[in-house]
């Protein structure tokens, strides 16, 4: 019967590699997608999850029972992508409030929802599009896809972002929706549908 | 409420607006339906990018990742020893080796969807306790339980399986 | 006192040379190459009769083996088995436990990898070719002990 993960950590507490490389295992991959959506690079993201679960090692005894091993390396990991992220450019302040009327005027809302269709039972551009979100990601400013692997990826609510980045709770949120706007002009452009709000700059 | 009001107010979870919020968005909402469309759009990207970054982890091979994390932590760290040794980076390497190896004898694909298929562990003190995963590009792998075990099939994406 | 500090010595060598845990010691393996066809009298050979329950919930109809390995598998100890036609197919033994042993197969013919944990009694049926003329090659693998 397989071990649950907090049973491997108990374990890896009391000085077992194989539980611990077992957790490795098990939450390598995510670790990576979390990684990878922050810093872009390949390499780098690789580098860093393998940093985040050595860092996880030092700090085994500070792990709670009642939190999920899960989630506590995923907010490890996506703390080191952005320090990592923040030594390599200085980061730019980037206010947004409301959401300029122009931004909104897009051709055709709503057209890139039913093209991808909300049953999770993907159609074939839903898989696709999958393919290349790596891609497109690596083309928003850090600061977007910073927030949008936060929030998809770790899940974090809007007072743990602010908490986290650092800035009030409505800049996360229209940073959120700009974020999201790009991403969907970027995966539009892929999927060869009428862009909306093409002329979207910032 | 405008339009640029309500858009920061959309992809909001339960209980992260506060009533006021609330109501003004379903206000707004109930009336515009360029932002429940953009409602839609925002909830599709949303979505698509935890599949998108699952998806390209998918694709890369992690068969030396657990042996690198090992190698850092100090053998001091251990009880009974050293697990990663010369021994276990040279199987480490005879094993991507030998996998690298026989794929480079394949055509390459021209557009190589990676498909990454979980199912789900069944826990519980059941003897059938089973766990799949299957990573495959351009297949898609069907896993059907029997009364002796798994069969896990792979077959053509557009199969319909 | 000599004749305690020799009994901890042999003591410490036989916790240092003893398997510290279930995946550390080898347990045997049996592994089948085999072809499934769609077309042909549809027939298991004798050789193949206890996998009728798993073989008959695919399509193919007429099945034969083309050769088997024995192995005694160490965790992390990749095991390469030969399908006809040049393919290799690695298995891996990635644990094992009292009840359940977890395998990897790696098939790069077919570009898949699979990861799977199964009962001790139960058999892993594995695709590891892509369909090709309505035959297809898959490995079995089923941990014993």
């Amino acid at each position: 019967m397989a071990l649950s993960d907090l049973e491997l950590v108990d374990r890896a507490r009391g000085g077992d590699p194989e539980a611990f490389r077992e957790l490795v295992v098990r939450h390598q991959r995510r670790v990576y997608a979390v990684a990878l959506g922050i810093v872009k690079d390949r390499d780098l993201a690789w580098d860093v999850s393998q940093d985040a679960f050595v860092r996880v090692h030092q700090h085994l005894a500070e792990f709670r029972d009642e939190a999920s091993f899960a989630t506590w390396i995923h907010r490890i990991t996506s703390r080191i992508a952005i320090d990592v992220l923040r030594k390599e450019r200085p980061s730019r302040r980037n206010d947004v409030a409301d959401v300029p009327e122009a931004v909104l005027r897009e051709a055709a809302p709503g057209v890139l929802a039913t093209a991808l269709g909300t049953d999770p039972q993907e159609t074939v551009l839903r898989r696709e599009l999958s393919g290349c979100l790596a891609d497109a990601l690596q083309q928003l400013p850090d600061v977007h896809r910073t927030i949008l692997v936060l929030r998809e990826m770790d899940g974090l609510s809007y007072e743990e972002l602010a908490e986290r980045l650092g800035i009030p709770r409505g800049t996360v949120m229209s940073r959120l929706f700009h974020a999201r706007r790009k991403m969907q002009v970027l995966l539009a452009g892929y999927a060869g549908i009428d862009a909306p709000g093409s002329e979207d700059r910032s | 409420m405008r339009c640029a009001g309500a858009a920061p107010l959309l992809g909001s979870r339960p209980g992260e607006l506060d009533p006021t919020e609330e109501a003004l968005l379903n206000a707004h909402l109930s009336t515009c339906e360029s932002c429940r469309a953009r409602q839609a759009d925002q909830a599709a990207v949303a979505g698509i990018i935890e599949d998108g970054l699952l998806l390209e982890a998918s694709r890369r091979d992690f068969t030396d990742f657990a042996d690198g994390v090992m190698a850092r932590i100090p053998a001091s760290a251990w009880r009974g020893g050293a697990p990663v040794g010369g021994l276990e980076r040279l199987r480490a390497f005879l094993r991507r080796h030998r996998v690298l190896a026989a794929a480079s004898a394949l055509a390459p694909a021209l557009a190589a969807l990676a498909l990454y298929l979980y199912i789900g562990r069944t826990t519980g003190a059941g003897p059938s306790e089973l766990a799949v995963e299957v990573t495959s590009e351009d297949l898609a792998a069907v896993v059907l339980e029997t009364s002796d075990g798994p069969v896990i099939l792979v077959g053509e994406a557009s199969d319909g399986t | 006192m000599r004749s305690a500090w020799t009994a901890a010595w042999v003591a410490m060598l036989l916790l240092a040379s003893a398997p510290a845990r279930a995946a550390d010691a080898p347990i045997p393996v049996r592994i089948r190459m085999i072809q499934g066809s769609r077309q042909g009298p549809p027939g298991v050979p004798p050789g193949l009769e206890d996998l009728k329950a798993q073989l008959s919930a695919t399509a193919y109809v007429r099945w034969e083996q083309a050769g088997e390995v024995q192995a005694s598998m160490v965790a992390r100890k990749p095991v390469a088995v030969s399908i006809p036609g040049g393919d290799v197919v690695t298995v891996t033994l990635v644990d094992a436990r009292a009840g359940s042993a977890t395998f990897e197969v790696s098939a790069p013919a077919s570009r898949t990898q699979s990861r799977v944990t199964v009962g001790r009694g139960k058999r892993i049926v594995q695709q590891v070719s892509a369909e090709r003329g309505g035959t297809a090659w898959f490995v079995t693998i089923k941990a014993g002990g």
